[in-house]
């Protein structure tokens, strides 16, 4: 497994153990964890209060019968016939989109060539947006794309940010983020990303409020972001 | 099915100590995952549906629903046990996160969750609670209003060692599924201070518990 250097924030973490994360951060959770065994470990830990609380919390009483649940119960071969069915099923994926973040496969439109899937929103810059209405407790779910070299405007946030890179790499004022990190920035950060210069940086990137860009340059690329 | 056997499971079950008890349902689970029994599935879904269930009331108010979901929640145990090792985790939280993934699921298309103002310093879900049990029967009423009395104060027992902005904001994430801007909006404080209390939470949680995984 690889070892990410940047990770979700803990209270990010926490949220995700009890359920509460919007559909877009858990779906950006889902591919960290995946391949960050020292979150899965956290994650455990607070899913473990969850534990806690389903024993301590009062007993409903059931009004069905559970006979009609035993007679759907599936049989031994069923269970395994199952369990082989599954093991068999190959997503078809994008050759950018790492093994660890296959979970992103089913958001996007096989139909369409890769590149028709890309919109270009400036200069170096294209995107894909994931508008499912189950993203809409999400301000915006998208994966950009960032040709080596390009520099993002500097912006801050009204939300919370969370980035997670998928191929290449950017630097900014926090740090050099790669393939498996996330940025989970609170809302008072202000960045200036800068995609490095060997490949073009793919992220998918969750907000839950619209991003604020500085200068009057930048505020006319803000509808090109659809934020 | 014989109930009174699966019933003394349960009695037996309860008046052990919680680690005990703990162990107990791992060991069940465990099983049932390599042998797919029955019976083993009986005591199972006697002792956690109605917990699913009562979880998942904090979601929906619609009772049917909930008991739809927690009858869900334990056909997924009956297909995934063999999944379940008990060195990584107790079968109530591997339970808890097959019932949290199944209202995950579900509230995806559609917005489904009821506004809550309940919170935990409140008497008015204790009450409640008494209620449910109460309007149901076939219970005995002294023996179901100790139990909810019980489980409340283990809720309050768990959530204790934290400062009380702390406690709220875990609740809130836990038991009303709140993310942090709605926790922000809720209780009007800045979202960087939700995320604050909630890290010093995690630390906490990290300490009391994690010592055993």
């Amino acid at each position: 497994m690889m070892s990410p250097k940047h990770h979700p924030d803990e209270a990010t973490l926490l949220s995700y153990a009890a359920g509460s994360l919007s559909a877009g951060a858990k779906l950006l959770l889902d591919c960290h964890l995946a391949c960050c065994e020292s979150c899965q470990r956290k994650v455990a830990q607070v899913e473990a209060f969850g534990g806690e609380l389903l024993q301590a919390i009062p007993s409903a009483v059931m009004h069905r019968s559970i006979d009609q649940l035993l007679a759907k119960l599936d049989t031994p071969e069923q269970l395994q016939a199952l369990q082989d069915g599954q093991a068999n099923v190959k997503p078809h994926a994008p050759e950018w989109l790492p093994e660890w973040a296959q979970q992103l496969s089913p958001w996007l439109d096989h139909e369409q060539k890769d590149k028709d899937l890309w919109q270009r929103v400036a200069p170096g810059i294209s995107q894909i947006r994931f508008d499912h209405e189950r993203f809409a407790a999400d301000k915006a779910v998208r994966l950009l794309r960032i040709a080596p070299g390009t520099c993002m405007p500097k912006h801050g946030h009204s939300g919370s940010e969370l980035t997670l890179i998928l191929q290449g790499s950017y630097s900014d004022e926090t740090g050099r983020f790669c393939a498996g990190d996330v940025a989970d920035l609170d809302p008072d950060i202000k960045h200036q990303p800068i995609a490095d210069r060997d490949t073009p940086c793919i992220c998918l990137i969750v907000t839950d409020a619209p991003l604020r860009f500085e200068g009057w340059i930048p505020k006319l690329m803000q509808p090109f972001f659809g934020l | 099915m014989d109930s009174r056997l699966t019933g003394a499971t349960q009695e037996i079950a309860a008046k052990l100590p919680p680690s005990t008890e703990s162990a107990h349902w791992n060991q069940i689970l465990t099983s049932l995952g390599q042998q797919h029994d029955k019976q083993q599935f009986i005591a199972l879904y006697e002792y956690f549906a109605p917990k699913v269930k009562a979880y998942l009331l904090r979601f929906t108010s619609v009772d049917a629903q909930a008991e739809e979901l927690a009858q869900e929640t334990l056909l997924q145990v009956w297909r995934k046990a063999h999944l379940y090792d008990a060195s990584k985790a107790a079968a109530s939280t591997w339970i808890f996160c097959l019932a949290r993934n199944i209202w995950i699921d579900l509230q995806r298309s559609a917005k489904q969750r009821i506004e809550q103002n309940l919170d935990f310093y409140d008497d008015l879900s204790l009450l409640q609670e008494q209620q449910t049990v109460q309007e149901s029967g076939g219970i005995d009423e002294p023996e179901a209003a100790n139990l909810a009395q019980r489980s409340k104060q283990q809720i309050a027992e768990l959530l204790r060692g934290l400062p009380a902005l702390q406690a709220q904001l875990v609740y809130k994430s836990y038991l009303e599924g709140k993310s942090h801007s709605e926790i922000a909006a809720d209780l009007e404080i800045p979202i960087g201070s939700v995320k604050s209390g909630l890290r010093l939470a995690f630390k906490k949680l990290q300490q009391s518990l994690g010592v055993s995984l």
